[in-house]
């Protein structure tokens, strides 16, 4: 287990590097010159140059990702800002607790309700419980978020004025876009959770547990719910996952000071560095979801988890099972 | 008195006119390909609806509701939202069908080369393919967007670039199951080109995950082309686009809502048609999957 945890951290290390090349040349293939943004259109040619000699720009390209990386990893170090001046690592600290809190809050509301729903389903395929989850189900999923957004507002703070409107300061503020994300993503979930929970439903062990008298809430439980898990944790990783982007929509219009709106500050102001820092913080974070899914499936399958047993335990216990017999 | 039994005789069928049968008539699929073709339709007919143009202004009639004169209403700036939903709409339609050619082509020629020759090949495209999908679809779509700026093709590129990999990893799996059939060995042993190979033995394999691939990454990419333009780095105004018809919309969400509703609608109501149609077509190409 430990082997297989130290080998995909280090197969994270390609990727990673990878991404940061890529978010490198960003800055490269952009056009326009970040010291124009920066200073102004009526600063002189010299304070341009000298901006950009203090930021290392007119060195090669492959010397600068050199140093970048040099300082990224040796001393966590994300570089400056080019708009604020201020240290980026210090910027990205204080706001990716709030998009990790939306990202995972928003999944957490769409697998509570989207699991039991799409269990539901499949368990009264083909009644009008199913049909209605199935239209429900499609329809979350062709709502684009920020319009589903915007009419929660609409609803909620406009009309019944019940919920703040923006701001991220206390739970209530909260409610709106962790809902407008999660109601969502339940769609999706409720439509993975029926079709693995119908597909494990067609396996044989139900037909046997079924013929052996085991009262259908249990095979629901323990046989068929258990295997129809992989999906389902999948299925929420990627919305973990998602989650992460799709808050960059949901920081923009509820004005969460997120990760997502700094991005996109990022963008319009020609920030690399800070674009690049949230882009790689993000790459990182989604890396780790995805191995703690995949890690997650140990714990429902006992399958999965003994291929990651280490080949002298294996051996034992394939001999003890021999000895057995 | 022995009577020949009368055999009926059945047509055959290609897979292709079977899959197409299962399509035609799976009703949902066809009534989501109905709303599709008509909005379709009128947002080709735009011109000879609204003649005056998606950018006429007229100050004097400024928040107009919708009703007789003006279907939809007008904006803040006595445009009207008929006109702009048109309008728009041929821009976001449009976005989807072009950005989803750009995936798929780059897609498949990736996914390809990479099955075809294995090996360091292989390896290498698929590694880069990691790195792309290691960044969300829409933050590499925004981190595109960076580089390449605004604009209607700019989006087009960077919702198309960012859905590669997907499309890539769909064409690669099955041809590396092709690429050990015996037809293939034979192919080779006559000494047919790689080329000749790849689009007349490997790639008609491949063509019903591509086209299911294809028609469910029309409703994404016309969502994420959306969400470009409500965060203001696709299309911009004046240009008319669903997104960003939604993103102008919300200084005035308190006292015209109307102008939140409509555009919104139009977007949920093509991304359902293309998702009901997209269902159908996998249903209908993969019919072991249905339930």
């Amino acid at each position: 287990m430990l082997r297989y945890i130290i080998k995909r951290l280090l197969w994270m290390i390609p990727v990673l590097l990878g991404v940061s090349i890529l978010v490198f040349a960003i800055q490269a293939l952009a056009p326009g010159d970040p010291a124009d943004l920066a200073l102004g259109d009526y600063a002189s040619d010299e304070a341009k140059q000298a901006w950009r000699e203090e930021r290392g720009l007119n060195k090669n390209i492959v010397v600068q990702y050199g140093e970048y990386m040099y300082n990224l990893i040796f001393k966590g170090d994300f570089g400056r800002s080019y708009q604020t001046g201020k240290p980026i690592t210090r910027e990205l600290i204080k706001r990716f607790p709030v998009t990790l809190l939306t990202a995972f809050g928003a999944a957490t509301i769409a697998a509570l309700i989207g699991v039991p729903l799409g269990i539901i389903a499949a368990t009264h395929r083909n009644t009008w419980v199913d049909s209605a989850s199935r239209i429900l189900g499609m329809l979350g999923i062709s709502m684009p978020n920020f319009w589903f957004a915007l009419l929660l507002i609409m609803l909620f703070a406009l009309k019944l004025k019940w919920l703040p409107v923006s701001g991220f300061y206390s739970p209530i503020y909260w409610i709106l876009p962790l809902m407008a994300q999660g109601i969502l993503g339940a769609a999706s979930q409720l439509r993975y959770t029926r079709s693995a929970v119908l597909d494990s439903l067609q396996q044989d062990f139900v037909r046997t547990a079924r013929a052996k008298g085991q009262s259908e809430n249990k095979i629901i439980l323990h046989h068929v719910l258990r295997n129809a898990m992989i999906p389902i944790l999948t299925n929420t990783g990627h919305h973990i996952a998602g989650g992460m982007a799709g808050t960059v929509v949901m920081e923009q219009i509820f004005s969460i000071a997120g990760l997502g709106t700094l991005m996109i500050s990022a963008v319009n102001n020609r920030d690399f560095p800070m674009l690049r820092g949230c882009v790689l913080l993000v790459a990182f974070a989604m890396s780790m979801v995805n191995l703690l899914v995949d890690l997650s499936y140990t714990a429902v399958d006992p399958r999965v988890k003994s291929r990651f047993e280490s080949p002298k335990r294996k051996k034992a216990s394939e001999e003890k099972g021999a000895a057995a017999a | 008195m022995s009577k020949e039994p009368k055999l009926k005789t059945v047509k055959r069928r290609s897979m292709g006119q079977e899959a197409l049968n299962r399509l035609l008539r799976n009703r949902t699929a066809m009534f989501g390909l109905a709303i599709l073709l008509l909005v379709i339709i009128l947002c080709t007919l735009a011109g000879v609806i609204c003649p005056e143009g998606d950018n006429a202004q007229d100050p004097t009639k400024t928040f107009v509701s919708p009703g007789a004169e003006f279907l939809f209403g007008t904006d803040n700036l006595g445009r009207s939202l008929l006109a702009r939903v048109l309008y728009g709409g041929r821009v976001s339609i449009l976005i989807a069908f072009v950005s989803t050619i750009i995936s798929a082509i780059l897609g498949i020629i990736l996914g390809t080369v990479a099955a075809y020759y294995g090996g360091v090949v292989d390896d290498v495209i698929m590694r880069i393919m990691d790195v792309f999908s290691a960044i969300p679809n829409l933050l590499l779509a925004i981190a595109l967007a960076a580089i390449l700026g605004s604009g209607v093709f700019n989006c087009m590129l960077a919702v198309g670039v960012a859905a590669v990999p997907h499309f890539a990893r769909v064409v690669r799996a099955p041809i590396l199951a092709v690429m050990n059939e015996q037809y293939i060995e034979v192919a080779r042993s006559i000494d047919a080109k790689d080329r000749r190979i790849m689009f007349i033995h490997v790639l008609p394999n491949v063509l019903s995950p591509i086209i299911v691939q294809a028609t469910t990454n029309l409703a994404q990419a016309i969502l994420m082309a959306a969400s470009l333009s409500f965060l203001g780095l696709g299309v911009q105004a004046p240009n008319a686009e669903w997104g960003a018809l939604l993103s102008s919309s919300r200084q005035y969400m308190r006292n015209y809502p109307y102008l939140t509703y409509i555009p919104g609608i139009a977007i949920a109501s093509v991304v359902l048609s293309m998702n009901l149609f997209g269902d159908g077509v996998r249903d209908a190409l993969d019919p072991r999957l249905k339930y």
